[in-house]
């Protein structure tokens, strides 16, 4: 009995310690943060880094010449202005006194030799650079290595100007800027680090909101408040804490006991916390489709594309299968990607193009569509397959469509289950699949990052179903040679149109992403595109 | 230490030696069969994947890479990571995970080897009554239901519900915040040794030296953890390797759940990422963990029975 007596009191004592520390920590300034992440970081070299959580992190220790204002809009950060030249083609940044956390100066150079590093390294983002890109002088050429990195269009006049010289016109080289890859690197510290630059918390410097303080490996990091920052008041914060590879059971468990201000749920969590006041949805920028195989005799016949589409119920499939925030697909540029020069969405601008071009959900329609498309291959039945990776989370989707696509009458659909590795490297590489669920998610904030992958030209690289169309094609080099953004924006809608026109994919859904976020947490910027989350602008009460 | 002796340990070192060697070819093998390369990004084209893959050296024909990285190894350069913390030494990266994985791994198994034998020598004292009956479910809950399940149940209770416990690893909280998975992975332990001891207990308790004891007049004190305990206990040390290499590779979801950084969790991520490098050494640590102890406890066997060392025929 005195043993017992001991323990409940040993219990109690713990129990009110972790009380009165639950209480202290209420103070603004001096708050910390603690956030989830589902993965590890990849890198925190900025010009080799490809994941959104390394992105976090590095966005959250450096700044660009553009980044994220509160409310999640473009602007200005290490550059204090910018001169655009009337032809569209020449940049002209001026910096802003920043320094680094050795001391020594931001200069134009470490901009300079971010991007040559970029390319040199072989970094898997070089191609930003190039054509797919901001289409700087040279970057394509160097990335293919015919002229050295030095020749490249990104000079240091001096110390505080930066210039960029690029081949076309970018409508998007703002955003493009406010992506880590083109992030500042010092690079006389960068060069004495050598090959352990960036592995550790001793090898990296900060000019951001926050410095990295400790960075336990596949743990956490921790990024605390940096003192000497440009624009330190508004960082209201002490620290962000940011677990890695957490589970996301554990981290709801975590976020219950109040020791977790913000995770992901899965989809089988949403019914359990859907009640919860910190529940809500994002949208986390992928989109789910279908590549159609266009060397499929069957699938090369339009109305059997359309009829496919038109069996697909997506609003049922997101509200009452997926659960978690999805949102049916309206053609191949999902929402919240861009917006236009007047001010609107581009998918919205677009609107639904599934509806417009009759490829929406509509079962009777569907059929018709099936019958048509057996009448003019003569046959009574096809047989197709479906291909997806068990380790996409997709597995109840994948079974979705098998059931809408065998209700229709003259349409066998088998499922070929595989590994996304598998899928991409062994299946879709070499043409062998019929129909493939896929995903694509945003590399910059312009709809070309999804469009780009549909031209005859992306054949043997993304354009897996070797869709081809000349009107695509000329409307995407239109808008490649554009400089006036309303222009280009038309060019590209009607681009979006046409591959819906020929269901050159079949839009299924946009990822949705269920959250939990502590009611003392608030300006969380979140980002489909790019960063994921900015934490420059957090406060907790 | 005698002719004999030496025979057996060499013999047992080169048979661990060779193993490695099947167990390293085979893993490395299957990873380069493995679709795709470990530069995951859809998005590059081939001149720059080419790139890639001359910087690592994987141009190269698959039995000279091997050869590369068998020498590399064993001068302890397990290359770099292609994916999880680029580019870093991964000596570096197994090596603080490795650390954890057996802090956590010897913590559990000291916790459950004491509340094991303490439970087990009550049941055997009290044989046949409801004491017996209780430590007996108890040792059949801890074997049946998995230690991750144990994991979730005291996050949400230990963790999220009473507060008591960091619900989470964290390295500023090393001690407080492995009370949770230490208890989950030591309920296993706990369970067989628990088992182990009751049965042996019982046996030794019946045998005729333990009667003779009494009869000279021992006291119950002396006579159980003297003469019973100590002669029980020699067979549940045999079960202790076992068990130790259990817990060190059953970490994984454990791991994962209570967020520490330790070799499962890293191996989990890195077969994710398709991080080669990464796997192979994660991998490779496990197996040299699994046959150092069994290495050890085949050389303890030698010693301590003769005849286990001569083998057959011999």
């Amino acid at each position: 009995m005195k043993i017992m007596k001991k323990v409940l009191s040993a219990m109690l004592c713990c129990a009110m310690a972790f009380t009165l520390a639950a209480c202290s920590s209420s103070s603004d300034a001096s708050a910390d943060v603690v956030v989830m992440s589902e993965n590890d970081l990849m890198s925190l070299d900025s010009s080799q880094a490809t994941d959104g959580t390394s992105f976090e992190v590095i966005a959250a220790f450096k700044d660009g010449l553009y980044g994220y204002a509160e409310d999640g809009s473009l602007t200005l950060m290490l550059a204090d202005s910018v001169e655009v030249s009337e032809d569209l083609l020449t940049y002209t940044f001026t910096l802003k006194d920043a320094t680094w956390s050795n001391g020594t100066a931001v200069t134009a150079n470490d901009f300079v030799y971010a991007l040559q590093r970029c390319i040199s390294v072989g970094s898997e983002y070089a191609f930003l650079l190039g054509e797919q890109g901001a289409n700087i002088v040279n970057a394509e050429a160097a990335i293919a290595g015919e002229v050295d990195v030095s020749e490249i269009g990104v000079t240091a006049v001096d110390d505080k100007t930066l210039v960029f010289e690029l081949a076309t016109p970018c409508g998007f080289f703002d955003k493009l800027l406010a992506f880590p890859t083109f992030f500042p690197i010092n690079e006389e510290f960068a060069e004495e680090c050598g090959d352990s630059y960036a592995t550790s918390v001793d090898n990296l410097l900060f000019c951001g909101a926050f410095e990295l303080t400790t960075w336990d490996l596949n743990s956490q990091v921790v990024l605390t408040k940096n003192e000497n920052y440009y624009d330190a008041d508004v960082v209201q914060v002490n620290s962000v804490t940011i677990n890695l590879a957490q589970d996301q059971s554990a981290a709801a468990l975590q976020y219950d006991s109040g020791e977790l201000d913000y995770c992901v749920i899965s989809s089988s969590l949403v019914d359990t916390y859907s009640d919860n006041e910190g529940y809500s949805t994002i949208n986390n920028g992928y989109l789910w489709y279908l590549y159609v195989n266009f060397e499929n005799e069957y699938l090369a016949n339009e109305n059997i594309r359309k009829g496919l589409s038109a069996a697909i119920d997506r609003s049922d499939l997101c509200d009452n299968i997926l659960k978690d925030g999805s949102s049916p697909a309206s053609g191949f540029v999902p929402a919240e990607l861009t917006t236009n020069s007047d001010g609107q969405d581009f998918a919205e601008a677009c609107g639904d193009l599934l509806a417009a071009n009759e490829i929406d959900y509509n079962l009777e329609k569907a059929q018709e569509y099936i019958d048509a498309g057996l009448e003019e291959l003569g046959v009574d039945s096809i047989s197709i397959t479906l291909l997806y990776g068990t380790d996409e989370g997709v597995n109840d989707c994948a079974t979705y469509l098998e059931q809408a696509f065998n209700a229709l009458d003259g349409v066998d659909l088998t499922l070929v289950a595989t590994q996304k590795q598998s899928r991409i490297n062994s299946y879709q590489k070499d043409g062998d699949f019929d129909l493939s669920l896929t995903r694509w998610g945003p590399d910059y904030a312009d709809s070309t990052t999804y469009l780009n992958n549909l031209e005859t030209s992306q054949i043997g690289n993304n354009n897996y179903g070797k869709y081809t169309n000349a009107d695509y094609d000329e409307l995407m080099e239109l808008a490649r040679n554009e400089g006036d953004a309303a222009t280009r924006e038309s060019y590209l809608m009607e681009a979006n149109n046409i591959l819906m026109e020929d269901v050159a994919v079949i839009p299924i859904f946009e990822q949705g992403q269920a959250v939990l976020q502590s009611s003392s947490l608030s300006g969380l910027v979140h980002n489909a595109v790019g960063t994921p989350y900015i934490f420059r602008y957090v406060t907790k009460s | 230490m005698n002719k004999g002796m030496m025979k057996y340990i060499g013999k047992r070192l080169a048979i661990s030696a060779a193993t490695l060697f099947v167990i390293i070819l085979v893993l490395f093998l299957m990873l380069k069969l493995m679709p795709g390369t470990p530069f995951n990004d859809e998005k590059l084209t081939e001149a720059q994947l080419a790139v890639l893959m001359a910087k690592y050296g994987l141009d190269k024909p698959i039995m000279v890479q091997f050869w590369n990285y068998l020498r590399n190894m064993l001068t302890g350069d397990f290359g770099v990571s292609y994916v999880i913390n680029k580019n870093m030494n991964i000596s570096q990266l197994v090596g603080s995970a490795m650390g954890i994985s057996f802090r956590l791994g010897v913590m559990a198994t000291i916790l459950g080897t004491v509340i094991g034998i303490l439970l087990g020598i009550v049941a055997a004292l009290n044989k046949n009554t409801w004491i017996d009956s209780v430590s007996t479910i108890i040792s059949v809950i801890g074997v049946s239901i998995p230690s991750f399940v144990f994991a979730l149940l005291l996050v949400y209770l230990l963790g999220a519900r009473w507060r008591l416990f960091p619900t989470q690893y964290s390295s500023s909280k090393p001690f407080t915040s492995s009370i949770i998975p230490v208890i989950a992975l030591s309920m296993s332990v706990i369970a067989n040794v628990a088992r182990f001891t009751r049965t042996e207990m019982i046996s030794v308790l019946g045998s005729d030296y333990m009667i003779l004891a009494k009869a000279k007049g021992l006291d119950q004190r002396t006579l159980i953890f003297k003469h019973a305990l100590r002669n029980s206990l020699i067979p549940v040390i045999t079960i202790l390797g076992p068990i130790m290499v259990n817990i060190m590779t059953g970490t994984m979801v454990v791991e994962k759940i209570c967020g520490i950084p330790g070799l499962g969790k890293l191996l989990i991520s890195s077969i994710q990422q398709n991080d080669y490098n990464v796997t192979l050494a994660c991998s490779f640590l496990y197996a040299v963990m699994y046959i150092i102890i069994v290495l050890v406890i085949d050389v303890l066997y030698g010693i301590i029975d003769p005849r286990i060392r001569l083998g057959k025929g011999d």
